[in-house]
């Protein structure tokens, strides 16, 4: 996340990727200075079995995605979130109630195995769009199972250089039944 | 009957379509639903399993916890 600060003379705003900079002008995304912050890329309401986001600009540092009461019509869903494809080895940690479990995997990211209570969290995609350097992923998400309330902690790495564009929300056998997902770029 | 449907978000051109899944597509689906029905029905054999042990054993779950 970028950081502003005050040098000793003026206002400054240190980017994602290390870039100092004058900070640009509120509400237009620093276009008279350094470009950093969140930009909202895209709004949608999850439908159908999955969701699938294409066509992400590839002209930020990395990638913020929220999801909000993602909610489906069976029980023992467990969901994935796809990220173009890329197979990323993860290191899980989640609580079911008063149960923890510990995983380690590689294959398509998971984000929640929920009964009905609906899941909250966030993904974040680090240089999503860079030609050169590995991708990265660190999520938290909080939903309901059969053993009672639920939170998520994993982070997942692969070393594919692949300019991710699109990600996908899938109930993995379930139908959703609402639910929004946001796409956040970040300078 | 038809088929599931799957949601493309085009942020391109802010395009949303809703369409029916291909062959390949609901294959998927299918054998993935068969995989979460076996996976609910494995964890309720657990589970009763479980909860026989610990009468079996005259212990609460707390108590097995405890030695773990």
């Amino acid at each position: 996340m970028p950081v502003k600060r005050y040098n000793g003379t003026a206002w400054e705003v240190i980017a994602g990727d290390g870039v100092v900079g004058a900070p640009g002008t509120p509400g237009t995304n620093g276009t008279n200075g350094i470009d950093a912050g969140m930009t909202l890329l895209s709004t949608t309401t999850l439908s159908g079995t999955s969701t699938a986001i294409t066509g992400i600009s590839q002209a930020y540092n990395h990638l913020f995605v929220t999801i909000e009461n993602a909610a489906h019509s069976t029980t023992g869903v467990y969901w994935n979130f796809d990220i173009d494809g890329l197979s990323f080895r993860t290191f899980q940690n989640s609580v079911h109630g008063t149960t923890k479990y510990e995983t380690q995997a590689s294959g398509t990211p998971s984000i929640a195995q929920d009964e009905a209570g609906g899941i909250y969290g966030y993904v974040w995609i680090y240089n999503y769009a860079s030609a050169s350097r590995i991708r990265h992923y660190a999520l938290n998400t909080r939903y309901t199972t059969s053993e009672g309330s639920a939170a998520r902690w994993a982070t997942g790495t692969t070393t594919s250089t692949t300019a991710i564009d699109a990600i996908t929300i899938d109930a993995n056998g379930s139908t959703m039944s609402g639910g929004t997902i946001r796409v956040y770029g970040v300078k | 009957m038809s088929r599931p449907t799957i949601r493309i978000h085009n942020t391109k051109t802010n395009e949303i379509i809703d369409r029916e899944m291909t062959n390949v597509e609901f294959d998927i689906y299918e054998a993935r639903q068969a995989e979460v029905t076996a996976r609910v029905e494995a964890e309720a054999t657990k589970a009763t399993a479980k909860a026989a042990l610990l009468a079996q054993l005259g212990i609460t779950e707390e108590q097995a916890r405890l030695l773990s």
